[in-house]
């Protein structure tokens, strides 16, 4: 009895200390590296997972977008927005630890190593279909060269990852923004040529040879202009890459339709970042970013950190342009039946308007990264700068002609054809034209921080005046922006500096 | 086998000691000093020696072989307090007498110690254990309902905080400081021997692991402090373990006891805030002085003037009731014992529409097969229901729920419109959601069941051997609704908004341990042996979301009504603790205690390099009153000084952290439809992770002054805690945000001193006191060659962004605030020495009457660099104190707590005293600096301020709490017919707190267990006076 007591004790004892395998964790509610990037599935997942910070809050879907229009002279922050001076973007008042100007590098980042991990590791795997794996490849390319771009754009100089492998460095210093952008343009032109000319609407948010043509053509007339490279003609070429392709793209008639939930994908929308509505995950947060807090949009009412144009901008546009009714509003009602129909003390930035107008869940909306509209301007740029003033007011016509369409078939007054009413035909005067054009047509779109850099690199001090005179609430506010020169590059962050002794910061900072 | 018999033979040799030829004997009858009735089974020892004896069912013992001398005579048992009968004589070939009458004593388990999978008494003791008993410290001084506030203050080096005042509320509870920063520091609950589900370092401030235990069913509590007394629990053992021991049956008559109580519960203090008209005008202050543009102002002269005034924190409140009924069945024969218990208790809330409601069985059972052959089993089903319903979520500003929402909303927004709807929110400012609407129409609940059980076997091998197995489950299953309906904001634009949160934990436990005790050389060894695997699951799950219900009615009961299906979600984790332990005791001469223990656990959650780690501890302890040269002791009745030193560990973090995850990352592909791709974590792996350890020095004394009078318990320790699992930052360009590594060091150390008196006892008068206080002082010493940690996001994100207001940094505690130094306000004529605007104009930060803030680096701008330290939340000193007076039949009991030095960060007033107006605010307010009021305190008002840390919030937290007092009265045999026994008591809670903290209780903590976010006041639910009347009748 004693024995076999013993040994039964000792048998369950012994058996538990030997079952050491029970401390092998084997998890059942995700996956881990090891058993993926395996099968063109999971390429796919992963080709997908390098656009998906375009949609966070790193990027388009708050920081990127708030701190480039806030920034900007076209968007101020609503005042009686809470936590309003702490809102460094409207004040310029971000320093190395703000997340405005932090968190784009995180997303940036986050596409350039998992297009990296889907390029070092997708060629090894077997599809099928070899077109599709190319074409993933060449996404995961397009990505990166887009990541790259916008790193350059905001920062200048950044370690250059070409590989999974360069990630383990954790001791990078910052690439000379030269060779940053000589990356770029090789990822881009490898991109547009693996790239499809269309997608299906299925598709939609996917790369095709459009994006990557715009993409192009965005950094070379970024290059010029900023960077004073003088390579107006690659710029001009790679936009008319785009113009061209009238089979794929064109202008609407209706400058509304274009951002119409109703027409998603259509023809002059060359790259959006869709909204998927399901809420709290991947939908766009455009309804907190631009509806008015006083109609109490949604669960937790809105938020108009940037929906408010300033009054120069919401001045600025000739009487009777179409545009600007499209692009604002100053009556709006709520879903709240004790809030009503309320009209604004100042207007409302409603050119997104999703399908619910905003009430009772996500937006609907698409954001537009590459526009057919902006090719034109582009184009129109370019050729100014190479001395064709006649073609540049002809693609700048373009524009405001389909303005003057209004709903389609109107034919308004205003804006009238540049030329038409004695303006000057001198090269600043046209290319201030397409800067205010680019400002009209593109606003609330995250391009007007960028517009006013380049304008200021040809024209100088055109930032600091722009954003100096052209905030009203601003010349009696106690507030003041902080507008040294500095301040148009962003700072490296500052923990990245912390933990990596070989980066520089800006200067300034 | 064989072998280890023929070892068993030799170890269970009796080791005889020679009876000498001129040795005389003791003998003796030991009663019962109320009745003098013999009691059976004392155990008399002749003090500083090995002999002893029982006595018989006659009450009557003899010590045989005892050589001549004086002697000091002990004789115990459970329930009585010891007797020493001193001045024994004993000569050769004599008997001498010594007759010894015990008396019952309040504290019964004074005597006998948990120790955790075995039992000591106490004077046997070498490692630092506080213990409380269930019968008379927790139920007839202070009956409560939760377990958690029955141990607040009680035991030195325990710091018990009740996060709020929540009906169901969870307690924070830290053994000697905080051990680690980012892994769970709160203690290990063990009940009837089994390891309670970890958890209780969740953030969630409503979480109460021991929600389910009903304190009447509590038959002892022993909090395990220095390593000697944890390290049997190894890997968990370095937070403290708590062992909780549930009542048993007795041998005897079948006994019935019923326990009923009844209260009221009211708010202890109010916090006024503005009027309707003060409102408004606070607010167009606010905006103009922000903006200077009359255009934006958001109300006319006439709109103030005749602007209503609705109280909404009166409206939420209310004086609620409580009642408490248990009923226990015990008893047994001489093979069978058991005890049945059922409990209720049903506790309103004091705002309105909150309770929570327990309902309970247990049921324990102990049955001798033969006389060597003991089977058992501890049963408990339990059902709570915690009814939040948005009046806790830790949330300030838009956020805000409950208590606080009411002081921060509208006052000038009518409750109801002209139709009778409720109004959905304020429409200005944050847009707060109407809080009565909200607390009367929305459902949020926390349902729990938890059946916890265990079955073990006994067996004596021999007298000497003992085998005892466990097999045990603990199984949690909750299922949380939400629904707002269509009426209410949270529900209006969605047509109804309703989610099930639902869970199935479960954890399964099979320990073996093998006793064996033995006299050897000249002292008495015994040995504990032990394995147990354990293994346990985390399935939570589903969690569902639906929107768009036809109607209202269905609430959350069908998500199939919704039209919108979005949200689910589920999780599954698991993991698995082997462990191998032993344990080593060797009393000489009863004066020298040695204790050797060790753990050696293997963890699943750690990386495939480090899965195994032993934990060893050694302890000393000397009886110095027992010494010869200490038989005319002085004052002493008893002395002892313990020694211990030993490490422990830490494994409570989440289960795979140091696997490469892959996380879901969603994506939008195409208009409307959602991809759900698949992307590394941001957090990179580390198959190297390992344990945190803790290594633990203790010096203990125990003394018994005055024949007992006075016993005072005093420990000083010193643990350092390293490889502690940090979050380390990786440069984003790697891919990566961080990894988990083990770096890292912190240091509790602290002193406790543990005193009860006997002051008066004359006749039927008696006065006992009682008091505990400790100091721990928390300190960071070393963050991987990192000077500070930003400790993270709190889950409240915004202002309460942990970033923002709190930090980790190395030479100071845990949960120190980080922010602005607030010196008073800008006034006129001030020089203001910060950087003037580009237009060189005043720098907006030293306009007249805003915070005169300091420029910590002095840069002339005021920015984030310019943020310091504020204080600490941990207290410099902290305990308990007690008296309990009865006078026959009467019995008084007033306890006090009380905590000084810690500071509170009450960021409520981010959005009540900063006067922006985006929200009500306080009354006082109405002092705000103007040109004309320029001696306050209290800022201009200005809607452009920036709402951080400023260390106007950080308040002293120092409070003194009469945290209960108790009348009781007994009544006399037989009133109630059958009743042996019939007490009747009143009881006030939290009558009082003295404390110039000016939010509702200093002792609060709305982000839980957290160790970097300590002390936090965010719109806490506040804590009620409560008077409670009961009985108790035993039959």
């Amino acid at each position: 009895m004693t024995t076999r007591t013993l040994s039964i004790a000792l048998g369950i004892s012994l058996a538990a200390a030997a079952c050491g395998d029970m401390l092998t964790e084997t998890p059942k509610s995700f996956t881990t590296q090891d058993g993926f990037y395996k099968t063109p599935s999971d390429v796919r997942s992963a080709t997908f997972a390098a656009y998906q910070p375009l949609g966070t809050d790193d990027l388009w879907r708050w920081w990127l977008w708030l701190t480039v229009d806030l920034a900007s002279d076209q968007v101020r922050m609503h005042p009686d927005e809470p936590n309003y001076q702490t809102y460094h973007p409207e004040f310029l008042r971000w320093d190395a630890t703000t997340s405005s100007v932090t968190s784009p590098w995180n997303g940036l980042y986050n596409i350039v190593f998992r297009a990296n991990v889907v390029l070092s590791r997708g060629g090894g795997v077997t599809f099928p279909d070899p077109a599709e794996r190319q074409q993933l490849l060449a996404e995961a390319t397009f990505l990166r060269g887009y990541a790259y771009l916008l790193l350059g754009k905001l920062y200048d100089g950044v370690p250059l990852f070409v590989s999974e492998a360069d990630h383990a460095n954790a001791r990078a210093g910052r690439t000379p923004v030269a060779q940053v952008e000589a990356q770029v343009v090789k990822d881009l032109t490898a991109a547009e040529a693996d790239l499809p000319a269309t997608r299906p609407k299925s598709e939609l948010g996917r790369a095709t040879k459009g994006a990557a043509q715009m993409a192009l053509a965005d950094l070379y007339l970024w290059r010029s202009s900023f960077r004073k490279t003088g390579e107006w003609q690659l710029a001009a070429d790679w936009a008319k890459k785009v113009i061209d392709s009238t089979r794929i793209y064109g202008l609407n008639d209706d400058y509304l339709s274009t951002f119409l939930p109703a027409n998603h994908g259509n023809k002059e929308m060359i790259w959006v970042i869709p909204s998927s509505t399901v809420q709290g995950r991947s939908s766009m947060n455009l309804g907190c970013l631009i509806l008015p807090r006083i109609l109490g949009f949604g669960s937790g009412g809105g938020c108009e950190v940037i929906g408010q144009p300033t009054d120069w901008q919401y001045g600025s546009y000739l009487t009777g342009d179409y545009r600007k009714d499209v692009t604002y509003r100053t009556y709006g009602c709520s879903s709240d039946a004790n809030i009503g129909c309320k009209t604004f003390p100042h207007p409302n930035v409603y050119k997104y308007r999703p399908t619910n107008g905003g009430v009772g869940g996500p937006p609907d909306t698409d954001f537009p990264l590459y526009r057919y509209a902006e090719a034109l301007l582009i184009y129109a740029e370019a050729q100014n700068e190479l001395g064709n003033a006649a073609t540049a007011v002809t693609y700048l016509n373009m524009v405001r002609a389909r303005a003057r369409k209004g709903t389609g078939a109107e034919s308004r007054t205003e804006p009238h054809d540049y030329g038409t009413a004695g303006e000057a035909m001198t090269q600043t005067a046209i290319r201030d034209a397409i800067f205010q054009e680019r400002d009209w047509e593109l606003a609330h779109e995250g391009k007007r921080w960028f517009d006013l850099l380049e304008l200021d690199a040809l024209e100088p001090g055109y930032w600091a005046m722009a954003l100096q005179q052209r905030d009203s609430i601003l010349a009696t506010a106690p507030l003041q922006r902080d507008l040294r020169t500095f301040k148009q590059r962003w700072p490296i962050p500052l923990t990245e500096i912390n933990l990596d002794p070989a980066l520089t910061q800006n200067t300034g900072y | 086998m064989k072998r280890f018999g023929v070892l068993l033979l030799c170890a269970l040799l009796p080791v005889r000691v020679g009876a000498a030829q001129d040795a005389g004997s003791i003998a003796g009858t030991v009663t019962a000093q109320e009745s003098g009735a013999p009691l059976a089974g004392a155990g008399v020892a002749v003090v500083g020696t090995r002999f002893e004896a029982a006595t018989g069912a006659d009450g009557r013992y003899t010590i045989a072989n005892v050589p001549p001398g004086t002697y000091r005579v002990r004789a115990r048992i459970i329930g009585y307090g010891s007797t020493v009968d001193t001045g024994v004589v004993v000569v050769a070939g004599q008997t001498a007498t010594a007759d010894i009458a015990l008396q019952r004593q309040a504290v019964q388990l004074e005597t006998v110690v948990a120790i955790g999978y075995a039992t000591v008494q106490k004077k046997d003791l070498t490692g630092a254990v506080a213990s409380a008993s269930g019968e008379d410290v927790l139920l007839k001084a202070a009956p409560t309902g939760a377990v958690s506030n029955a141990l607040q203050g009680k035991a030195a080096g325990v710091q018990v905080v009740v996060n709020s005042g929540s009906p169901g509320a969870g307690a924070s509870v830290r053994v000697r400081g905080s051990a680690s920063i980012t892994a769970n520091s709160e203690p290990l609950y063990v009940v009837d021997g089994l390891p309670a589900m970890q958890g209780t370092g969740s953030d969630n401030p409503t979480y109460n692991p021991l929600n389910e235990i009903d304190p009447n069913d509590v038959e002892s509590i022993q909090i395990l402090k220095d390593a000697s007394a944890t390290a049997v629990y190894g890997s968990r053992g370095a937070n403290g373990v708590i062992l909780i021991n549930t009542k048993r049956g007795q041998r005897g008559e079948d006994r019935l006891t019923l326990e009923s109580s009844y209260g009221v519960q009211s708010i202890g203090k109010r916090i006024p805030v503005l009027n309707g008209p003060q409102y408004r005008q606070l607010r167009n202050e606010a905006v103009w002085n922000a903006t200077k543009d009359s255009s934006n102002l958001p109300y006319t002269a006439a709109q103030i003037a005749s602007a209503p005034s609705y109280d909404y924190p009166d409206m939420l409140l209310r004086t609620a009731a409580q009642q408490n009924h248990s009923l226990t069945l015990s008893g047994g024969d001489t093979k069978t014992r058991y005890l049945l218990s059922g409990n209720y208790l049903n506790q309103e809330g004091i705002l309105i529409n909150t309770r929570f409601q327990r309902y309970g069985l247990r049921f324990n059972l102990d049955r001798d097969m033969s006389e060597r052959f003991r089977v058992g089993t501890n049963l408990s089903v339990a059902r709570t229901t915690q009814a939040i319903n948005w009046t806790e979520n830790g949330g300030i500003g838009a956020s805000a729920r409950g208590i606080l929402a009411a002081m921060n909303f509208d006052p000038a927004m009518p409750p109801k419109n002209a139709n009778g709807d409720w109004n959905l929110r304020a429409i200005l400012g944050e847009q707060l959601e109407n809080p009565l609407a909200n607390i009367s129409s929305v459902t949020d609940e926390r349902n729990e069941w938890r059946l916890v059980g265990s079955v073990f076997g006994e067996f004596a091998v021999t007298p000497a051997l003992h085998l005892k197995t466990t097999v045990g489950s603990n199984v949690h299953f909750f299922r949380d609704p939400y629904f707002a309906p269509r009426t209410v904001a949270p529900g209006a634009s969605v047509q109804g908004s309703a989610t099930e949160n639902t869970g199935y934990d479960r954890e399964f436990i099979n320990e073996n341990t093998l006793t064996y005790h033995r006299a050897l050389g000249p002292g008495t060894l015994d040995l504990l042996g032990g394995a147990s695997a354990q293994t346990a699951v985390v399935d939570s799950g589903p969690y569902a979301h639906a929107e768009q219900f036809p109607l209202d009615a269905i609430e959350w009961y069908n998500l199939g009504y919704g039209a919108t299906q979005q949200q689910v979600g589920s999780l599954y984790q698991d993991w698995a603790l082997l462990s191998m332990f032993g344990r080593l005791n060797y009393n000489l001469r009863d004066r020298y205690l040695f204790t050797i223990t060790t753990r050696r656990d293997g963890s699943s959650r750690f990386g495939r390099n480090n899965k195994w780690a032993t934990f060893p501890s050694a302890a000393f302890a000397w009886r110095v009153s027992d010494e010869p040269f200490m038989q005319d002791r002085g004052p002493f009745t008893d002395l002892k000084l313990r020694l211990s030193y030993g490490a422990t560990g830490n494994q409570a973090v989440r289960p795979y952290q140091s696997l490469p995850i892959m996380v879901a990352a969603p994506l939008s592909i195409a208009a409307g439809q959602e991809f759900v791709s698949l992307r590394p974590s941001l957090t990179k792996a580390n198959p190297n992770l390992r344990w945190e350890t803790t290594r633990q020095f203790n010096v203990g004394i125990d003394a018994g002054l005055f024949d007992n009078r006075l016993t005072l318990t005093f420990d000083a320790y010193r643990s350092v805690t390293k490889d502690l699992l940090l979050l380390v930052d990786l440069p984003r360009f790697t891919g990566y945000a961080n990894q988990l590594q083990n770096i890292g060091s912190v240091q509790n150390r602290g002193v406790e001193l543990g005193l009860s008196t006997l002051n008066v006892q004359r006749g039927r008068f008696t006065w006992r006191s009682s008091m505990n206080v400790s100091a721990n002082h928390n300190k960071v010493l070393d963050l991987g060659g990192q000077q500070y940690i930003r400790p993270g996001t709190s889950r409240y994100g915004w202002f309460l962004d942990g970033n923002e207001s709190f930090i980790v940094e190395v030479g100071q505690p845990l949960g120190s605030i980080y922010g602005y130094q607030v010196t008073g306000l800008w006034q006129e004529g001030d020089v203001c020495t910060l950087t003037p605007t580009p237009k060189g104009e005043r720098n907006p930060d030293c306009i007249p009457g805003e915070y005169k803030i300091t420029d910590v680096n002095r840069d002339g701008v005021i920015d984030g660099k310019d943020r310091t330290l504020l204080g600490s939340t941990e207290p410099k000193l902290f305990g308990g104190f007690g008296n309990n007076v009865s006078w026959g039949p009467l019995t008084l009991d007033v306890f006090f707590n009380f905590s000084y030095g810690n500071k509170v960060a009450n960021v409520n007033n981010v959005f009540s005293e900063l006067a922006t107006g985006f929200l009500n605010e306080r009354a006082e307010v109405l002092d705000r600096w103007t040109p004309t009021n320029t001696s306050t305190t209290i800022p201009r008002a200005n809607n452009a301020r920036a709402r951080r840390m400023y260390s106007t919030f950080v308040e002293d937290g120092s409070f003194l709490r009469l945290q209960t007092i108790t009348l009781g009265y007994q009544l006399p045999p037989n009133l109630i017919p059958g009743a042996h026994v019939a007490r009747l008591y009143l009881t006030g809670q939290n009558l009082f707190v003295l404390s110039r903290y000016s939010g509702f209780d200093p002792e609060v903590n709305s982000i839980g267990g957290d160790s970097r976010f300590r002390g936090v006041d965010a719109g806490a639910y506040p804590r009620a006076r409560v008077v409670n009347f009961g009985l108790t009748v035993g039959f």
